[in-house]
């Protein structure tokens, strides 16, 4: 019998709510929570480069709210999430991170032209993680 | 047999306010149009080559 890699076709709503709101859950269980701004020397990547430019501080309970609903997450931006920038020199911003203090951390990439200098106010408007339903 | 999990998507946004201090913005301005123009300019030599 060969043993074969298989595409999984179908992730019903209940799995992918059950997928986001554990990560959701591992988030809040931290005592802080961030979403971070970064420039790194390959983007999405976890070194070299400026590093961080800016961290956001999420509510510390309950960072999406209400939870998923058909596999997505949102960020709860009210009130309004804003931060100072720590670092930058009209550095661009290739990188992104969700973390807590727990090790519990999930890094993408930002296209974009917008760059970050040291003292510029940021404010995180929006933020969904959607979990694929194939 | 294997199962690879299809990994979740992100949508991030996020707008930057200009910087407090005038002289730190001229700054920025300067240091973005000579990016702009290190660019453009390493653009035509890789064609030269």
């Amino acid at each position: 019998m060969a043993l074969t890699l298989t595409t999984i076709t179908v992730i019903d709503t209940a799995t992918r709510d059950a997928q986001a709101n554990a990560f959701a859950a591992l988030i809040d269980s931290g005592t802080t929570q961030n979403i971070r701004l970064l420039n790194r020397t390959s983007p999405g990547g976890t070194t070299g480069g400026t590093g961080v430019l800016v961290t956001f501080t999420l509510d510390g309970t309950a960072a999406f709210g209400g939870g998923s609903s058909s596999g997505v997450l949102t960020l709860d931006v009210s009130p309004a999430i804003s931060a100072t920038a720590s670092a930058g020199s009209a550095t661009a911003v290739n990188t992104w991170e969700i973390l807590d203090d727990a090790d519990i951390r999930i890094v993408g990439t930002v296209t974009g032209s917008d760059t970050i200098t040291s003292g510029q106010t940021v404010n995180l408007t929006s933020f969904t993680i959607t979990w694929p339903a194939s | 047999m294997n199962v690879s999990t299809p990994a979740p998507t992100v949508e991030i946004k996020y707008t930057v306010e200009p910087h407090p201090d005038p002289v730190v913005r001229s700054l920025i301005a300067e240091i973005e149009k000579l990016r702009a123009e290190n660019a453009e300019l390493t653009a035509r030599l890789q064609e030269k080559k």
